[in-house]
């Protein structure tokens, strides 16, 4: 798994690359959830995330609750259809705007 | 029983993709398309994960996982057994989806993912040991 932070415009672009899954989302969890500063849009970039598991489901609602707490909003670009389904089941695509990729995402927030 | 294989893993985290890996190799030379495939490698590592955590959580000594494979009746069939204390994950209550995301509790996705992606699932504590089964049709 691997993770990096860009800034556009103040919005943090949060890219994950490499499937999602209990052990992938151990190594990075305390480190990404860092990266969250005060106040900002967070745009997670999943186009090169191929597959996600329920570990994943549950770093991507600390995640969002972290972004929160810290007086942020978060969106979603790049699903995959696997990613896609596995998260309309869980209601999590009911909570986030989702864009098909970073491009689109950073012309629109 | 058609051919078969299987492969015993220490009930790890850090072991867990060996398992996964093992299932996706077999399934794809049974000729598992590649959907079926990583949904029968999710569906392995959600039961893995959830014995290592949960099944072995409460015992001294690191258990172990074993997994087999095999096909019958142009089915594929992936047999998860462990020796951690007997418990059935089918009879969880399913996440209650009109509850704001935010205020769930974090468990329980697993095995809704599992019961998605494979065609049938069956648990049984035959010889006291817990027995999960998962089937996926391979046409």
């Amino acid at each position: 798994m691997i993770w990096n932070v860009e800034e556009y415009n103040n919005i943090t672009v949060l890219c994950l690359k490499g499937a999602l899954n209990g052990e992938s989302v151990t190594s990075i969890q305390d480190a990404v959830l860092n990266q969250i500063q005060e106040g900002k849009r967070v745009l997670l970039d999943l186009a090169a995330v191929p597959y996600l598991s329920s570990a994943a489901v549950r770093f991507l609602l600390s995640l969002y609750r972290t972004i929160r707490d810290r007086n942020g909003t978060m969106a979603l670009a790049g699903l995959t259809d696997d990613v896609s389904d596995v998260l309309s089941m869980t209601g999590f695509l009911d909570l986030f705007h989702t864009y098909s990729d970073r491009g689109t995402a950073l012309a629109l927030m | 029983m058609d051919e078969h294989g299987w492969i015993t893993i220490p009930a790890r985290m850090d072991q867990v993709h060996e398992a996964c890996g093992f299932v996706a190799r077999v399934a794809a030379r049974h000729g598992m398309d590649d959907e079926g495939v990583y949904r029968c490698q999710l569906s392995v590592e959600e039961i893995c994960t959830n014995i290592v955590e949960h099944g072995y959580e409460n015992v001294e000594r690191t258990g172990k996982i074993e997994i087999w494979c095999f096909t019958h009746n142009e089915t594929f069939i992936i047999e998860v057994i462990d020796d951690a204390p007997l418990f059935n994950p089918l009879g969880l209550p399913k996440p209650d989806p009109s509850t704001p995301l935010w205020e769930r509790s974090e468990g329980g996705w697993g095995i809704q993912f599992v019961r998605r992606f494979m065609d049938r699932v069956e648990y049984s504590d035959s010889d006291s040991r817990n027995h999960f089964r998962m089937e996926k049709r391979l046409s």
